[in-house]
């Protein structure tokens, strides 16, 4: 082979070897894989998470109880704890950033809730709910945004 | 849509008129920006300010809205970055395995 050719070969495995390197080594350059447990999760809270804001909004013969707002409120940190078991589980930080998110948002509603001490604005729920809906929608596209989701072309 | 003169104009403190004046140059900017959550971000924030001044929310309630319009922006952010990695690693699995199936295999 001549010296041309060769240089040229040599620098093309080298090339590739860093290639391969780096999308076999899991390099934090890549994102991990499409995960349907995470995806079912996010979807999951998305219902739970906007199920309990209706339940929890003002309207014609609801009554606020603390009781019932601090059971909520368990009952949703208990499912994002899970989530967010799942997620550290996977060892992807943009997942557990994605998670980490919605569920700063959850604990804020309910600080607010126990604050207040009475059902949801249905003002403030009105706008609070597309900002809501939004930021799960970002998270569950995220997911299906990741490589070898089963379901993309 | 509140303005964003009127959005400004609620704020009726005097000593508070430099943050006036970058709120409205933030809310300029943000209501011309091609992104759509930046964009929908400098709206909401106007028509929240309007609301809390006339009543409709209290002072929590938008504090708990800004914090939601927060974390969106976040969460927007990660998508972003979750896209681009997920680009590269198609572009750089798709280059490995196209130059070792088709180019290294015919020239070995």
């Amino acid at each position: 082979m001549h010296a041309p050719a060769r240089a040229l070969t040599h620098r093309l495995v080298f090339f590739l070897s860093v290639l391969f390197a780096l999308v076999t080594s899991g390099c934090a350059l890549f994102t991990s894989h499409y995960d349907a447990g995470a995806y079912q999760n996010f979807t999951n809270l998305k219902a739970f998470h906007l199920k309990f804001l209706e339940d929890q909004t003002a309207q014609e013969g609801a009554t606020y109880s603390e009781e019932r707002m601090t059971s909520a409120c368990d009952v949703g940190e208990l499912k994002f704890r899970e989530a967010d078991e799942y997620a550290r589980g996977k060892g992807d930080s943009l997942r557990i950033d994605a998670l980490d998110v919605l569920h700063n948002v959850f604990k804020d509603n309910c600080k607010l809730a126990r604050k207040q001490k009475k059902l949801f604005n249905p003002v403030y729920i009105n706008e609070l709910t597309p900002t809501l809906t939004r930021n799960y929608d970002l998270a569950i596209a995220g997911e299906l945004a990741r490589v070898k989701n089963p379901n993309s072309k | 849509m509140a303005s964003i003169s009127s959005a400004v104009n609620t704020i009726k403190d005097d000593s508070l008129a430099l943050v006036k004046d970058e709120l409205k140059s933030l809310l300029t900017q943000a209501k011309d920006d091609t992104i759509e959550e930046i964009r929908e971000t400098g709206e909401k924030i106007a028509t929240w300010l309007v609301m809390r001044a006339k009543g409709e929310l209290t002072d929590d309630e938008f504090q708990s809205l800004l914090y939601a319009r927060d974390q969106l922006l976040r969460q927007f952010k990660i998508k972003m970055e979750i896209d681009a990695r997920a680009r590269l690693e198609r572009i750089a699995v798709g280059l490995v395995n196209l130059v070792l199936d088709k180019i290294i295999g015919i020239a070995f």
